[in-house]
Formats: structure tokens, sequence, C-alpha cells
């Protein structure tokens, strides 16, 4: 029952990928398009089988989703944990207010090379870059959480005489929660996203790194590929994220 | 009075700001006292500080001057158990029904075994058994505020404090919550503080009626009730006494609704 839903639900949208992946493959075959540019599905499907035949892809992979889901977490933790001192002490939010602000219409992703230089070509400077991409999206959904909790349910709380810890935990955070929720999904494409620029910019594994060096010598058919696993990666974990979600959101209509 | 007394307010004077700057006497030196075990209606026109002083008696205000006491101490929410139950909907959406009913013994770090057993008896005393497990948005109204009243009679507080509690609901689901309100109170007689503009209400549910002069407000008058319990929702409506003081009260309201009315026409 689910599955079928599922498969209704994503049914035309595949419709429209196989009819464009035909024409591009039929466009290739008969030299209408430019092959080395533009290379064809099937050159591409042919070295996907050698990638995970030979296992070259694998230590990539694990890469580039490791950095990603540690940035993810970081992020998260590191957003949800500021945005609640923000909201409980006024004096974090007088002081950092216009400084997250500011720092927060900067494109992160220039500060890569300062990171690199500092962290390193490991995966330190990866897992920061990935980091801050997260936490500015979860920080200032959780804050936003934060100051618009019910205060009826706070004073409901307090009449009942319940302690500042007890209306945090059992009011301020799970109000919050749709918030965070809704920036997770969101915050897993930056992940995904600071952590190959992060790749791009120095390093030498990960996906990143391998679109980088395919790119370099015009092997189109590497890139696309790659391109190819990292979507399939991206929407597997959007499809859990949205899964935790709905889980976290019983209780909403 | 041989009574003992649950409540007093003494000399209770609150002004506060308006957003335009300018202060407002709201409060001026109110002294009352609530018998142990006795439902008290205030009745005032809107904008009377009926809700001021009830919020300042819950402790949810500070005043500006003068003293809560309950059994005599200065009342503090560690020292004393109140309930509160005000016209908008304080169920926590995330959690079930069950849950929400048992927060205020969750609070007092009753374990879960205990605290569920006694939600579930009280649920199933206001005919909500069957929604343990289901989250507040799958409730109507009604229930949601059945369950609201039942929240509050789970830690069995001093002093239940109401605020026009069933506001907003329809006129049906009004009266059979009021029914309910004046069964669970004639089985458990705890000390009721309840605020209201209708005046009906205020004589089917209490004992003692205070009516609030209009800003800066005042007790203007006290009536007792003396309609004898228990008291049929239905009935009570054509009993001789009903009818009486409805009048003597809607008589005496009336100068100040028309103080507020003159005062907004002012105003604007």
């Amino acid at each position: 029952m689910k599955m079928k839903n599922f498969i209704m639900d994503k049914f035309y949208s595949v419709i429209f990928m196989i009819i464009l992946i035909i024409i591009w493959q039929i466009a290739a075959s008969r030299q209408i398009i430019n092959t080395f540019f533009f290379s064809s599905p099937l050159e591409i499907f042919k070295d996907l089988i050698i990638l995970f035949k030979t296992g070259e892809i694998w230590p990539h992979i694990n890469v580039t989703l490791g950095v990603s889901i540690l940035g993810l977490v970081y992020g998260t933790i590191s957003g949800v944990v500021i945005a609640f001192l923000f909201g409980n002490f006024n004096i974090f939010s007088k002081i950092f207010d216009p400084i997250l602000v500011g720092l927060y219409g900067l494109p992160k992703l220039a500060l890569g090379p300062l990171f690199i230089i500092w962290f390193g070509i490991g995966l330190k400077a990866k897992i920061v870059m990935s980091t801050i991409m997260v936490f500015f999206l979860v920080f200032f959904n959780a804050y936003a959480g934060f100051k618009n909790t019910d205060i009826n349910l706070i004073d409901t709380l307090r009449t009942m005489g319940a302690s500042k810890l007890q209306i945090i935990m059992k009011v301020t955070l799970p109000s919050c929660v749709p918030w965070i929720a809704a920036s997770l999904r969101a915050g897993a494409g930056s992940a995904v996203m600071g952590t190959i620029v992060g790749e791009y910019l120095g390093s030498n594994q990960g996906l990143g790194w391998m679109v980088q060096s395919a790119g370099g010598v015009y092997n189109i058919t590497r890139v696309l590929s790659c391109i190819a696993i990292l979507l399939f990666l991206m929407s597997m974990i959007d499809s859990l994220l949205k899964n935790i979600e709905k889980r976290l959101l019983r209780w909403r209509q | 009075m041989e009574n003992k007394k649950k409540l007093q307010i003494n000399n209770l004077i609150h002004n506060y700001e308006s957003k335009d700057g300018e202060i407002v006497h709201a409060l001026n030196n109110i002294n009352l006292s609530v018998n142990d075990g006795e439902f008290l209606a205030i009745v005032g026109s809107s904008g009377c500080g009926k809700s001021t002083l009830l919020n300042i008696m819950a402790g949810m205000i500070k005043p500006t001057k003068g003293e809560i006491l309950i059994d005599g101490e200065t009342f503090t929410f560690n020292k004393h158990k109140i309930g509160y139950i005000s016209q908008s909907d304080t169920l926590l959406p995330w959690r079930k029904i069950i849950d929400n009913v048992a927060i205020g013994l969750e609070i007092e770090g009753v374990n879960k075994k205990e605290r569920h057993e006694i939600a579930r008896e009280l649920m199933e005393s206001s005919g909500l058994s069957g929604f343990e497990d289901k989250y507040p948005y799958e409730l109507s109204g009604g229930m949601r505020k059945r369950a609201i009243i039942i929240r509050a009679l789970a830690t069995d507080p001093e002093i239940i404090f109401m605020d026009e509690p069933f506001g907003p609901l329809d006129v049906f689901t009004k009266e059979l919550l009021q029914d309910e309100i004046l069964k669970i109170w004639e089985k458990r007689k705890n000390t009721i503080v309840y605020i209201t503009h209708d005046i009906g209400e205020a004589i089917t549910l209490a004992d003692r009626i205070i009516l609030m002069s209009y800003r800066p407000s005042n007790i203007k008058s006290k009536y007792i009730v003396e309609i004898p319990r228990p008291r049929d929702i239905k009935e009570i409506k054509h009993n001789y006494r009903f009818i009486e003081l409805e009048k003597d009260i809607w008589e005496d309201i009336k100068n100040e609704v028309l103080k507020a009315k003159e005062e907004e026409m002012i105003s604007i």
C-alpha cells in the first residue's frame, strides 16, 4: 500500500526523467550533440558499472557521506544549543545578534580557502565547512521557534509549579521541534554542498574531489557519473529525513 | 464566620503602564476573602480588570501593592498548589491527552504508572476514555476543555482559578461543561474562583458573587446566591431566587457598563 503510493507519487517525474534520458541518448548516438562535452547516458552507465565493480568509488562515497553527516549533526546541535542560549539569556542575543545576521549574509563558501589553510586538506576543513553551512540554517530556525513559544503554555506550567528547567524541557524545546525539523532537510542539502565545495578546494578524496579532478582532464562522463551518485545520495537522505520529520510531528494535523 | 479562610486578598492595588505610556489604575484597594470550599464568582463588564485580578490572585502578575495569602501564608507556586484554567487552549499539542492530563503530576515527580492511573480515572469520569492516546488536535473544542479541566483537578489543587473558561465555546457545549463543573465541585468541594461576564452562569455555579466596578476597579457589591444544591442546570433558570438575583445584578452592573461605554466614547 505504502509502496504503491510511493510509486504513484513519483510516477510522473520518473517518466519525465526516462524520456529526457532517451532523448539525450538518441541525440548522442546521432551525433546531434558533442559527446566530448555532453557524454551520453550509456557511457555514464558503463562508467558507473566500472566504478562500482572495481569498488573504486566506495571510499569516496564514504568520505563525502561521512563528512556531510557529521556536518549535519554538528551543525544541528550547535545551532539548537546557541539558539537556546540566545532565547534564554538576553545578553547573548544583545551581543551576537547583529554579528550573526551579518555573517548570515556572507556567502559562507567564500570562507573555504581560509578553512583549508587553517585546518589542512584533510577531513577537518570539510567538516567545519559543512557544519557552518548547516549551523546558520538551523540556528535561525530554532531561534524563531524559541521566540514563538506560546506564552500561555509557559504560564500554564508555571502555575503548576514547574521549574525553569521543566518548562524548557516540556514546553520550549518541544515547541521548537517543527522549526528544527523544517531546517533539517534544507540543512542536509547545505551539509553536502559544504562538503563538496570543501573537496573542490583542496583534498585528495571524496566525490567533490573526483568531480574536480575528472573535470580537470575533461572526463565529462566521470563528472556526470559522480553527479548521478550525488543525486541518488541526496534523494536517499531527503526521504530518510522526511520520514524522521513525519515521525517527530505526528501530533500535527 | 466560622468558615476557614482559604484565600485572602489584602489592600490590593495594581497600576500598569499602557502602550501610550499612560498609567492605568486597574485595581483600587481590593480586599477579599474566599472561604475553604467556596465557589466564588467574580462578575464585571469587560475592561473592569477582573482578569487582572484573577491573574494576580493566581500569581501570574505581581501586584503594585498588597498581599495574597493562602491559608494565611504568602502565596508562592512552591508552597501552594493551584489550578489555573484560562480561556485559551492550553493543552500541549505534542503530548497525548493522557500525558496532558497527567502533566501536573509529572511536574510533581509522581511516577508514570501512578500518574497515568489517576489521569485515566479522571478521563473516564468525564467521558474522555478511549482518547488517552489521541493528540489534542484530534479532539473537539469541548473535549479539549474537558481535558484542561481534569488536568487542573489531577493534582488536587487547593484553589482553582478559572477565567471565563467556556468563553469561546458554543452555548450547548458550554451548558454541558457547566453541568460537569457543578457535579465535580459538589463532589470534591475544591475552592474555586470563577471569572465570568455571564450573570446567569455565575448564579448557576457560585455560592457567592462579587461584582466589580469599572476602572479603577473595586468590589462594588456582593451577593449570596442561596440556591440549594445539588443544582440542575436547566431547572435553576426557573428558580425564583435565580430570576430575582439576575435582575438585581443586572441593574447593578448596568451603570458600570454605561460608564465604560461613556469612557470609550470619550477616548474615541
